[in-house]
């Protein structure tokens, strides 16, 4: 056995003993393993499995081109980090490869096939999830077997790109010049859609929407290379049509196999690329790691040193030293990018969605997901995890509500942004839109103050997002009473107002039940555990 | 100044730190010694009242974790982690504002000059080597001039002159009358200012001693204790 081989069946091997020896792992697998199997079963045994895709020309045109949309757009959003990763040298290589295999008298080609296997892992791990997609793609016709086609569709793409990627970063080696010359061929792949989507934009009067469905029907689309095929590759196999799946699907793996051939002849010195950025990824895991979780705050980068000076005194500096902090990192100060596409998505959701209401629910819905569960990167949360907050002498809760303060103010202005945009747009029920905004904004409170509580529950400052999964439930169990004195209100309250008194009844409840989590946790800062390496272990081996 | 009496923290079943009692006095050099995983920074987060435990720690008389108690209490972390948006003279600004102080500015412009730092001022954290850090760390925990310091591998980063500062820093404090507890495996660094040594193994206090009691260097004392361990196991 050579020593690749030894080593990708003894990490395997060891990895599979970790799992057998932690139950609470074995357990997620196990359920893992009983809900894929229970697919293949549904699969072989009848059922809907024997439903594709059902293609019916006039009622189903608008639906497919809508997946061919989705299908175009999630490709797309795969397609692009994994280059722009590949020119910046990241890699599938960890800091123990670079320093035992990359000094190590094998050939370097050998270690890139290494490489690819070690991300043919990764892709088949991480490809599951296209599985849980079987419910809304039922909404398109697609039964479980056309899930599983969409899964294999799935692997084949991100396999051919994370080749591209190896290829990228092969090939560059971090020389500017090139990485110029493989940014502008990439982005010179996908003109021609761009061209084909201004000129249907003339074509169709400026009708944004009809112009991106005549785009996505032409070939243009279709041959617009890897995601293109891709996209009308996994069309064409999960609505049984066979023939174009082979043409399209043929390019991807014939692109694959082309990327892997030129890759293993030219025998490429990536080796000084790929363990500085491997080198520079392995410093910010242990950065976080060591509890600098400020490492792995996006933005923080660019930050550039012009005015100086904090203000307040006691618990207040907290929130001054957050505004300054967030000036400093982001240049619309405690707003970043993120906010700016919130009201933009905002904004298009409520033009395409054409009543109040709907646009209301979904965009509260969405903002309120993306809040609980990006809110553990808030400055106000990472606080706990340096030793000052819990040191300083001042009053617990007012520390916390002075922590947060910042992560407050900037949901506040989000909110108005968010819905006044959207209520000016939509131009109806714009009530809906105001309490919606103080709902927005009263869940940032209760987020707050279930955290506060989650300390007092858990005993531990830290919130990782496996820890967030699992305590998602304990978060909405509070909540649970006000959503049924919401619906009854919306029940007994004229049809016209049936939402408005849903979301005002349950933003009464929400600030009542975040004021009884800071009540009940007042003291909390000064009685838990900071997160630490010990706590980092115990949690890792849950 | 500071007392721990009884103190147990467990990890689940693990006991990271099993019964610990010691006691350290005003104005008193402590040196907390044991091997990697004996439970030093456990016990010292513990008193710090970063950590949850059972059993009873006072600091000047008050429950660690009171207000009181905070006010008195410096800490240098193990890993120093600055602000990565704050510049150096901001983190003592941030101490001196949230720790009510007066008249701090010329104290926190000596502490700087002291350790080096007074050229990188309007450094931001995230741009400080490991070493800068921990001066940054350092200086943040002298600035309210506590009564008593607790500092986890001090010297971690640090280059010889900033060993050397740290050195008189400790010495300086110790006349003043600020009590140190500073646990590290460097010991030849401590030097001879010792007054107390706790040393630690498996989570527990296996051995106190007074220096008034002892004639022996630190050195003799920590490798006496695990030799003779060895041997036995």
């Amino acid at each position: 056995m050579n020593s690749l081989t030894y080593l990708l069946v003894h990490t395997t091997k060891n990895r599979i003993l970790d799992i057998m020896k932690s139950p609470g792992k074995l357990v997620a697998y196990g359920l893992g393993i009983l809900f894929f199997g229970g697919i293949f079963f549904s699969m072989i045994s009848g059922g809907s499995g024997d439903r594709y895709y059902e293609y019916d020309a006039a009622a189903a045109e608008p639906n497919f081109l809508l997946l061919k949309g989705i299908l175009f757009g999630f490709f797309c959003v795969m397609f692009f980090p994994t280059c722009f990763a590949g020119l910046k040298g990241t890699s599938q290589y960890g800091m123990s490869d670079v320093n035992f295999l990359f000094v190590s008298p094998i050939r370097a080609r050998t270690i890139l096939l290494y490489g690819i296997l070690q991300a043919l892992k990764t892709i088949f791990i991480g490809s599951w999830f296209v599985l849980f997609q079987i419910g809304w793609l039922r909404g398109f016709g697609i039964g479980t077997g056309g899930v599983v086609l969409l899964w294999l569709a799935y692997v084949l793409f991100a396999l051919a790109t994370q080749m591209l990627q190896i290829f990228l970063y092969a090939v560059t080696n971090g020389n500017a010049r090139r990485i110029s010359w493989a940014k502008t061929i990439i982005a010179a792949a996908f003109v021609p859609i761009v061209f084909e989507y201004v000129r249907q934009l003339f074509a169709a009067d400026f009708n944004f929407w009809a112009a991106l469905n005549a785009a996505l029907a032409s070939p243009i689309a279709d041959f617009t290379p890897v995601v293109g095929w891709a996209a009308a590759g996994t069309l064409a196999l999960v609505s049984g049509e066979f023939a174009g799946a082979a043409i399209f699907l043929g390019l991807v793996a014939a692109f694959l196999v082309t990327l892997f051939v030129i890759i293993y002849v030219t025998d490429p010195d990536f080796y000084e690329h790929v363990s500085g950025a491997t080198q520079t990824l392995f410093e910010t895991q242990r950065a976080v790691e060591e509890g600098d979780f400020q490492a792995a705050v996006p933005g923080a980068k660019e930050a550039r040193v012009k005015g100086t000076g904090l203000g307040g005194e006691g618990a207040v500096v907290f929130m001054y030293k957050h505004v300054r902090e967030s000036f400093r990192a982001k240049r619309l100060g405690l707003w970043g990018i993120a906010s700016v596409l919130y009201v933009i998505a905002a904004g298009i959701l409520a033009y395409f969605t054409g009543s109040g209401d709907s646009a209301v629910v979904s965009i509260l819905s969405t903002i309120i997901i993306i809040y609980f569960f990006s809110s553990g990167m808030e400055r106000g949360t990472l606080e706990v995890y340096s030793h000052y907050i819990f040191m300083i002498p001042e009053n617990p809760l007012k520390k916390w509500i002075c922590a947060n303060m910042e992560s407050t103010i900037k949901v506040a202005v989000e909110s108005v942004f968010i819905f006044g945009v959207a209520a000016i747009i939509a131009r109806d029920a714009p009530h809906n839109f105001a309490v919606a905004a103080v709902t927005y904004i009263t869940f940032a409170f209760y987020c707050h103050g279930s955290s506060l509580a989650f300390m007092r529950i858990t005993g531990i400052a830290s919130r990782s997002t496996l820890l967030s999964v699992l305590m998602l439930f304990l978060y909405i169990v509070p909540l649970l009473p006000g959503i049924f004195f919401a619906v009854l209100a919306a029940v007994f309250a004229p049809d016209a107002l049936s939402l408005t008194a849903f979301l005002a009844v349950f933003t009464l409840w929400q600030t009542l039940a975040g004021l009884a989590c800071f009540i009940f946790s007042k003291n909390m800062l000064h009685n838990c555990d900071i997160i630490s390496l010990d706590a980092l272990g115990l949690y890792k081996n849950l | 100044m500071i007392a721990v009496e009884n103190l147990t923290k467990k990890y689940g079943k693990f006991v990271a730190n099993d019964s610990v009692s010691m006691h350290l006095g005003t104005g008193e050099l402590g040196v907390l010694l044991g091997p990697n995983g004996a439970g030093k920074s456990t016990l010292i987060k513990s008193i710090c009242g970063l950590l949850r435990f059972s059993g009873k720690i006072t600091i000047d008389g008050h429950d660690n974790r009171s207000v009181e108690a905070k006010a008195v209490l410096g800490y240098v972390p193990e890993i120093a982690v600055p602000y990565a948006m704050l510049t150096v003279d901001e983190h003592l600004e941030f101490i001196a504002r949230a720790y009510r102080l007066k008249n701090w500015r010329d104290r926190a412009d000596a502490l700087l000059a002291r350790f080096d730092l007074a050229d990188k001022k309007n450094k931001l954290g995230k741009e400080l080597s490991k070493g800068m850090k921990q001066k940054v760390s350092l200086c943040c925990a002298m600035l309210p001039q506590p009564k008593a310091i607790i500092l986890d591998e001090p010297l971690s980063g640090l280059d010889p002159h900033g060993i050397r500062e740290l050195q008189t820093a400790i010495a300086d404090l110790q006349a003043d009358g600020v009590s140190l507890l500073v646990s590290t495996h460097m010991i030849d660094t401590v030097g001879s200012n010792w007054d107390v040594t706790f040393i630690m193994k498996g989570g527990k206090l296996v051995r106190e001693c007074r220096r008034a009691d002892r004639a022996e260097t630190l050195e003799d004392i920590y490798f006496s204790l695990f030799k003779a361990d060895e041997l036995s196991e």
